[in-house]
């Protein structure tokens, strides 16, 4: 096992697009951070079980993402070469997915209690599924390395899960018993973070279709930057609730 | 140590100055420790002197409200009775209902826990002395500007209404107070003189110049003296010239209201006197935080809908003077659907530009809407307008309960794990207000709060318990009404807009 080296690793080989790429993770991981952060001060403060489920999703997806930042950071400082780091980001396109998912069945909003336990168990086989997807990539790139079925199915699966997500999310701003709440405002603020978190890991859809790999990268930067913004201001969001309770 | 409930000889000392109080200066000292060792009979002749010692030579009021504040107990002794030092208290409240501005003015010069000591005495005199007649002799009022009805002045040229009625005259064209109140005549434990009302009631045409007249209302004009004295200084406090008391307290849930006529640069303004409630413990910090509170009251009170405070103080106790508005949502049945979603509407836009500026109402209930005058009965164009800002929270943090209403009540109020209380509360008041207009009753029942209806089932909708209501306008309700403030309309403009859809949408 080779030992690990701290030094600037160049991203394809290319100073301008290692330093963007540098910038980009690094604010992506700060931003991150404060809003798992936010998202557990959220959790703390509120005992309503209703609401539980929804801000440790939100958490998750805080800490799933700067975790993502972090590996992009230790790419460039040391020789780590994290390939499997688009399955990280894959995972919190889940992660949002399955929090709106959980706005629009929390029992206080435009669903019955009967209609959620009904669906419980097609529900939970669903996600067992997602998270195998999840796995496989990550594990899968991790063992393998960039093979073009993995990429197409991190691709594919992050287009998924954003469908899953966007289903549940347009169903719930389109409902009249949501417009004009807090959670409706919430929900607006994650929607653009899910559909940016969506295009980093769908991008390498290209790779398997032959886009060289450091035009790839170039446009994967720029929408982590663009994940980085949407998920800043949906922290506001959650500072707004915190301030209430 | 029993105490004396009576007998015991008078010393010729005491009654030398009971004959002669303009020779008391000397006999001060003696007269206070009789306060203190005296049987009951002695104590209260010896409090009585000193009442005539003082109005024999006003200038020893001072030394006499000091050393009487002296002696009362913060904490009495274990095993004294409920009654020790009642003569004490008996002198300080008659010096202070004959003399009100100098006892105020010797208050104030006492170190903070003494002055506080001594004003909670003279809060409690208010309801301790309702039975008083001292006002209606003659007294000591050449300073008051508080004034009476009925009681002309000679060669005092400014009116000073003689009924309710007048009060509209020079008001004519503006929102004033055309109802002439409702006074139920009751003064339970509100601070107000009880009415003597057989004789006086029976025999108009006896002494009609102060203890006799009795008013259209059925106040007599000593009645009102009373509370002329008692407010006196409180209008020394206030930015009016002069304030014509016309009628004796309402009790409200925040004060004892008094409906007057205050005067500024001889133009006369209806208003309503509010003395408030107060808290059984920490009273100054009561007191800072409603005079933070009606100061930012002040700050939104030009905007449309919201009930104008326009001065107020802290002594001798604290008072507010606000605009005249004598009835609200609670006396009002059901309106219509259009006038409620109006009148919604309007509050709506109030509770609005007050959140724009930071204040946030935080007890909004059908006692907080409130109308100038008859308007219930008169015409529907009347408009509704919030009252009392903040006040809910303030009382609430000093331990007051049932403010609001806890039908009207948002679950923050009485559940922490619902989140405090913000602008967010003031949406699922205004919920509840639009309720309570389209169906006439209260969104739950006091049972409903009880078990808990209004946190864990669905929210109610007016069509529940009112025909005609559109879907929409449910809808609105119902998202106001939310327990969960993440469901519930995010500001009051959100609100607002949905309303104002709802409206459209009646008119055509």
């Amino acid at each position: 096992m080779s030992s690990v080296e701290f030094g600037l690793h160049l991203l394809a080989g290319n100073a301008n697009l290692t330093f963007i790429a540098f910038v980009a993770v690094v604010l992506l991981t700060a931003i991150a951070a404060r809003f798992g952060f936010y998202a557990l001060l959220n959790r703390r403060a509120t005992d309503l079980p209703a609401q539980r489920v929804l801000w440790e999703y939100l958490a998750a997806v805080g800490v799933v993402t700067a975790v993502y930042g972090l590996v992009g950071v230790l790419e460039i400082v040391s020789s780590i070469r994290a390939t499997f780091k688009g399955g990280v980001m894959l995972a919190v396109v889940l992660l949002l997915a399955l929090a709106i998912r959980e706005i629009y069945y929390n029992s206080a909003l435009s669903t019955t209690a009967t209609d959620r336990d009904g669906n419980f168990v097609g529900r939970r086989v669903l996600e067992l599924a997602f998270v195998a997807v999840v796995a496989a990539v990550i594990f899968g790139i991790g063992l393998v390395g960039l093979h073009r079925g993995l990429l197409a199915l991190q691709g594919v699966g992050a287009l998924a899960f954003a469908g899953y997500g966007f289903w549940f999310g347009r169903r719930q701003t389109g409902a009249s018993m949501v417009q004009g709440t807090m959670i409706d405002s919430l929900l607006r603020h994650l929607l653009p973070v899910m559909a940016f978190a969506t295009l980093v890991p769908a991008v390498d859809l290209a790779t398997v279709a032959g886009l060289p790999r450091a035009v790839v990268l170039h446009i994967q930067v720029v929408f982590v930057i663009m994940t980085a913004t949407a998920l800043m201001t949906a922290t506001i969001k959650l500072r707004q609730n915190l301030a209430s309770l | 140590m029993d105490r004396d409930t009576g007998g015991g000889t008078l010393p010729e000392a005491l009654l030398d100055v009971m004959r002669d109080p303009s020779q008391g200066r000397q006999r001060l000292p003696y007269l206070l420790e009789l306060l203190d060792e005296g049987t009951v009979r002695v104590r209260l002749s010896a409090a009585w002197a000193l009442c005539l010692v003082v109005e024999s030579d006003p200038d020893l009021l001072e030394y006499a409200v000091r050393r009487l504040v002296d002696r009362l107990d913060p904490e009495p002794a274990t095993g004294r009775p409920d009654d020790s030092g009642l003569e004490v208290r008996h002198a300080l409240d008659y010096i202070a209902m004959r003399h009100p501005r100098a006892t105020d003015e010797a208050l104030a010069e006492l170190d903070s826990e003494r002055e506080v000591r001594g004003r909670e005495r003279l809060y409690d005199t208010v309801n301790g002395f309702k039975r008083s007649e001292y006002g209606s002799q003659e007294g000591d009022d050449s300073h008051s500007r508080a004034r009476v009805p009925d009681r002309q002045e000679d060669g005092d040229p400014r009116q000073v209404y003689a009924s309710p009625s007048d009060v509209e005259d020079p008001l004519a064209g503006a929102e004033s107070d055309g109802t002439g109140g409702d006074s139920d005549g009751t003064s339970d434990g509100d601070g107000t003189p009880e009415r003597d009302d057989g004789e006086e009631r029976d025999d108009p045409g006896g002494d009609d110049t102060q203890t006799g007249a009795v008013s259209d209302r059925g106040v007599t004009s000593g009645t009102l003296a009373v509370i002329r004295r008692r407010l006196s200084a409180v209008v020394e406090e206030s930015r009016y010239d002069e304030i014509s008391i016309l009628d004796e307290c309402r009790r409200e849930r925040h004060a004892d209201v008094y409906r007057a006529v205050g005067e500024v640069d001889e133009t006369e303004h209806p208003l309503a006197l509010w003395l408030f409630h107060l808290p059984d413990a920490d009273r100054a910090s009561f007191a800072d935080g409603l005079t933070t509170c009606l100061h930012r009251w002040a700050e939104i009170s030009d905007a449309d809908a919201i009930h104008a405070v326009r001065d107020w103080g802290t002594r001798p106790r604290p008072w507010a003077a606000v605009e005249t508005a004598e009835l609200t949502l609670a006396d009002r049945d059901a309106v219509g659907i259009e006038t409620a979603v109006a009148e919604t509407r309007r509050l709506a836009a109030a509770v609005s530009a007050a959140h724009q500026h930071g204040v946030v109402h935080g007890g909004i209930d059908p006692e907080t809407v409130v109308y100038y005058g008859n308007a219930l009965t008169d015409t529907p164009h009347r408009q509704p307008m919030l009252s009392a800002f903040g006040l809910a929270t303030l009382v609430r943090e000093h331990g007051g309960d049932g403010v609001p209403d806890p039908r009207y009540a948002a679950p923050e109020h009485a559940d922490e794990r619902f989140g405090s209380v913000d602008t967010a509360t003031d949406v699922y008041g205004l919920g509840a207000v639009c309720y309570r207009l389209c169906t006439g009753r209260a969104p739950y029942t006091d049972d409903q709060v009880g078990h808990g209806d209004h946190v864990d089932g669905d929210p109610p909708v007016p069509s529940d318990a009112a025909r005609g209501v559109p879907p929409a306008l449910d809808r609105a309700v119902g998202k106001a009404l939310a327990a969960r403030k993440l469901t519930r309309y995010e500001t009051v403009t959100a609100l607002a807009r949905e309303l104002a859809a709802v409206d459209e949408a009646l008119d055509e």
